[in-house]
Parts: structure tokens; C-alpha cells; sequence
């Protein structure tokens, strides 16, 4: 199993949304990290083929991303889906379903137990329009796992859920990347710091970083420091550095902030998490770095 | 095997639980409906509006071919004419609005990403509505020709160019406009179409005479012509997401 995209760019006129993107995906949960414009549900479209690239090529196993053989080992979750408004979750699953080729006994089977597993069974015969964001995202991810997908492209697959659903969706999906190629994008890091065994970090239409956490976070490794200090001292250090969290204390203003070398006398080197990196390469440049 | 022996046998001993039933059913090799079964699929997913429409225009004209909506002296078969083209450019805009509606209901990504993606689907409702316009068009060409002067020809003219002239004005402006705005825009063109010909069935006679045979002939090779350039730009679109500044995320 083997999803390999080479070279893959995608230009909007003088805009390069995807630059020269290489990957080799195997079987595993990958988790695509990147702030707002950084590429990423570009780079996802195109694997799924709703975005045709500039250059570049994608192939599953030697299938093209444009034949009809590639879509049926894809189960996608746009940011974002509507659905018809007379559709009831079940009539919504039966028409996904038709689309990607299930008989319609199949069809009718999996529905339920697709449902069952999102917790939907119960109002499978109400409107999507009654539903809230929560559960129209689960039916989302219900709708993609119809056809057992073997790449499975999931663009913020926990928004709009409360925290015991987030939990459990991650949990589903670390299972579901056991047996194949799981690409999640969101902003919630710790949720991919718990189930990518791969992370994928974009930046300008660019992947910067690629590989296990402790890879990736080995680029912050002793830059992360903590202290409390002054108001007054705060204020310069913020100024000078990308600052992380700051909490005001009983004994003045608490930062943790990633820096090359010691900000302060005060600072205390920390280790290192994936939201520090985060927040080192997506926050504001700080002329002090 | 007797089966008397059989139950014996299945009373006698309890049969052993199934193993790797479920890895054996995730492998297992399901078979994908055929293209055919696609096509029957759609059908049930056009809207009723659409078939009811279809169906009260279908149930006029046979009203029309038994003699019961009679106009007034020599002029009823055109009378006939005037009534149906002019309601015509609301089946066009019925059936192209349909083709819209993965747009408006914010569904076109989804769709575009199964096996039977987009273009498949708008190809085959395409198809659908179309057959059913085209059966439709005929069989009250053949009512509408038998009750007047107008010969199969012109009659055949007076009702497929403001049918063709929505079609083409819509699909244009689908392929410029997206969603609502595009729906919208179907509409206004459906209305002036029908507007047009009842202004003009009512006030310029002239122009429904056989010496503009030609003119109406020329406008319906028009319409065939960029109605075919349209519907392939039309599939030519649905097979990639439009790029708007909210993509590059």
C-alpha cells in the first residue's frame, strides 16, 4: 500500500498554493499541521482529485488519482459539505453510497452500521437540517468510511465536536490507520500529538518538516524556556520573542516562550512539545529569533 | 442427505463459531454497481417538481389533442403553439436547475471525490431530463402540428427555439455564475424567454409567418450549436473545483 505524490505543485496565477510537494504514505495515520493559507486543503483536494495540480502526479499502488479505480479506495471529508435538504442521515449515507458504487443491499447494511458506529442510529430517518455541527460532522466521517476506503483524507475531522467525541474519533481513527493511509489536517495539535504516527508540517505551500513527533520536535529541543518575571520585563520579552503562553501569576507574568539561547536570567529550558513548535513557525517572526 | 439425518446431526452437535469471519468479509471482493444501476439510481434522485411539471405539461396537451382546451375560431392550433412555448422555457429552467443543485446545496465536493463523481452524475441527469424533454417536445409537436396550419416544420420551430434559447441562456450562465446567483440568473433568463414569446405571439404576427421560416431556422442551429459548446464546458467544470481565495488553506 503505497500513496505516492511527487513533485506536486499548484499555482492560482502569481500564487503558489502547493510547492513541489513529495510524499511517500504508507499505511499509517499522518497528521498534516500548517496555519491558515499554509496549503494544506490544497494539497488534500488534489489527493482526492476535486483539484487538478498544476505539475506533478499522484498514484495509489500505480493507480491515478484520475481514475474512477483510485476514487474507489478514497474516502474524503471536506472541511466543509452541505447536503440536500429533503435528506434524512440515512437517505444522505444511501446517496454517498450509490455514488461510490455499493449495491444497494450492501449499501443499506453498511448505512446502519456506519451509523451505529457515529452514534446517528437513532435519528438516521431525521433531516440533516434538525442535526447540529457535531453530528452533521459525524455523518460526515461516516459517509467517508462507506466504501472502506484504503486512503482515508480527513480536513478537520474533529470541528464541532465536544471533547468525549474528539476522544473518541481519535481513537477511531488511530484504528482505522492500522489497515490504511489515514491524512488528517486540524488545528488541534494535541489530537494529532495522539494519533499521527507520521506528521506533516506545511508552511507557504511547502512541507518543512515531515516524520515521527520526536523528529519534528527535536527542532525546538532546548529552545523552549520558561520564567516569571515583571510586567515591565514581559512586555520586552514578548516583544523580542515567539512567546508560547503567558499567564499572569501571583508572582508577576508567566511565559513560555522558544528562543535559540537563554531570553533571561529568570528562564528555565523546558521540553518540548509539538504546539511549541506550532506556535514557533506559525506565530508572528520575531526579530530576537 | 436425508433430512431427518441433517437435523439429527445439527441437534447432536453444536456448530463451531465462524473464523476470521471478519477479516474474511473485509476482503471479500463486493460487486460495484454497473453503470446501468447508476443511471436507475439517478432517476429516483431528480425531484419531484420536475416529474410533476413534465407530467401536468403531458396531461395539457393530451387535454389539447382530445379537444378540450379549444381556442377561439381558426387561430386555436396556434393559439396551442403560443401557450406551450412560452411555458416551455420553465421546463428548460426546471431541468437545468437540477443539474445545479450540488452547487447550491454545497455538495460538490463530496461529489466530486466518489467513484460515480460529478460529471457522471451531471451527465446522467443530463441525459434523463433531456430524454424526457426531448419525448415530451415531440409528442406535442405531433398534437400541436395536426391542429394547425404550421406544418410539422415550423411548428416543430416555434416550440424548440424558446425550449433551446433557455437552455442555452442558462447554461451560460452556469458556466459564469455559481450556486444561487447562477439559479437566479436561470430564472430571469427563463422569464424573458417566455415574455418574449407571448409579447411577441400577441403583437408581431409577422414574424411567425413562413417567410421567417429561415430566421427561426437559423436560430435553432444556433441554439444546437451552443448548447452542445455549453454543456461541454459545463462537464469540463464539474470535473475541477473552482479556485476562489478561500482554497488556499
Amino acid at each position: 500500500m503505497e500513496l505516492i505524490v511527487d513533485r506536486l505543485t499548484k499555482h492560482y496565477g502569481d500564487i503558489i498554493a502547493a510547492d513541489r510537494i513529495s510524499l511517500a504514505l504508507h499505511q499509517g495515520v499522518y497528521g498534516l499541521l500548517g496555519a491558515n493559507g499554509a496549503g494544506k486543503t490544497t494539497l488534500m483536494r488534489m489527493l482526492c482529485g476535486v483539484l487538478r495540480p498544476t505539475f506533478g502526479e499522484i498514484h495509489f499502488n500505480g493507480i491515478d488519482v484520475n481514475q474512477a479505480e483510485y476514487r474507489d479506495k478514497l474516502g474524503y471529508l471536506p472541511q466543509e459539505f452541505g447536503y440536500y435538504p429533503e435528506f434524512t442521515a440515512l437517505d444522505f449515507m444511501l446517496y454517498m453510497a450509490v455514488l461510490k458504487g455499493l449495491p444497494k443491499l450492501r449499501a443499506i447494511e453498511k448505512a446502519h452500521e456506519l451509523l451505529a458506529l457515529v452514534s446517528l442510529e437513532n435519528v438516521a430517518k431525521k433531516k440533516i437540517k434538525t442535526f447540529s455541527g457535531g453530528m452533521k460532522q459525524r455523518l460526515g466521517i461516516a459517509q467517508a468510511l462507506l466504501n472502506d476506503p484504503q486512503i482515508l483524507i480527513l480536513d478537520e475531522p474533529t470541528a464541532g465536536l465536544d471533547p468525549k467525541e474528539r476522544v473518541r474519533f481519535r481513537n477511531m481513527i488511530s484504528k482505522l490507520g492500522e489497515t490504511r493511509i489515514v491524512l488528517l489536517s486540524t488545528h488541534i495539535v494535541s489530537d494529532i500529538e495522539n494519533i499521527a504516527s507520521t506528521i506533516l508540517v506545511m508552511k507557504n505551500g511547502q512541507m518543512i518538516h515531515q516524520g515521527s513527533l520526536q523528529d519534528i520536535i527535536r527542532v525546538i529541543e532546548h529552545k523552549v524556556w520558561v520564567c516569571t518575571v515583571s510586567q515591565a520585563k514581559a512586555d520586552e520579552l514578548m516583544r523580542a520573542y515567539s512567546v508560547i503562553n503567558v499567564r499572569q501569576d501571583e508572582g508577576g507574568v508567566f511565559l513560555r516562550m522558544v528562543c535559540d539561547k537563554r531570553p533571561c536570567p529568570e528562564a528555565v529550558e523546558t521540553s518540548a512539545s509539538l504546539e511549541d513548535l506550532y506556535l514557533y513557525y506559525f506565530s508572528e517572526e520575531k526579530t530576537g529569533e | 442427505m436425508n433430512n431427518k439425518v441433517k437435523y439429527a446431526l445439527k441437534s447432536a452437535f453444536e456448530a463451531p463459531k465462524p473464523k476470521k469471519k471478519d477479516s474474511f468479509l473485509k476482503d471479500f471482493n463486493y460487486p460495484k454497481t454497473t453503470n446501468q444501476d447508476f443511471l436507475i439510481s439517478q432517476i429516483s434522485y431528480i425531484r419531484k417538481r420536475v416529474w410533476m411539471f413534465s407530467f401536468l405539461l403531458m396531461a395539457a396537451v393530451i387535454l389539447a389533442a382530445t379537444g378540450v382546451l379549444k381556442g377561439q375560431g381558426n387561430s386555436s392550433g396556434a393559439m396551442l403553439i403560443w401557450i406551450f412555448s412560452a411555458i416551455l422555457p420553465f421546463l428548460a429552467l426546471l431541468t437545468v436547475t437540477e443539474l445545479t443543485r450540488s452547487a447550491c446545496c454545497c455538495m460538490v465536493e463530496l461529489e466530486m471525490s466518489c467513484r460515480y463523481n460529478l460529471a457522471k452524475i451531471v451527465i446522467t441527469r443530463a441525459s434523463v431530463l433531456g430524454a424526457v424533454n426531448f419525448l415530451l417536445l415531440i409528442f406535442l409537436l405531433a398534437v400541436a402540428s395536426r391542429k394547425s396550419d404550421f406544418g410539422v416544420l415550423r411548428a416543430g420551430l416555434y416550440l424548440f427555439v424558446p425550449y433551446m434559447l433557455t437552455c442555452m441562456g442558462s447554461l451560460l450562465i452556469m458556466n459564469k455564475l455559481d450556486g444561487r446567483e447562477g439559479v437566479y440568473g436561470c430564472g430571469a433568463v427563463a422569464v424573458s424567454v417566455s415574455l418574449t414569446e407571448g409579447i411577441l405571439s400577441m403583437t408581431k404576427q409577422l414574424i411567425f409567418s413562413e417567410s421567417f421560416t429561415l430566421f427561426w431556422t437559423v436560430l435553432f442551429a444556433v441554439c444546437v450549436w451552443s448548447i452542445t459548446v455549453q454543456i461541454r464546458q459545463y462537464i469540463r467544470k464539474t470535473e475541477e473545483f473552482l479556485w476562489n481565495s478561500l482554497l488556499i488553506d
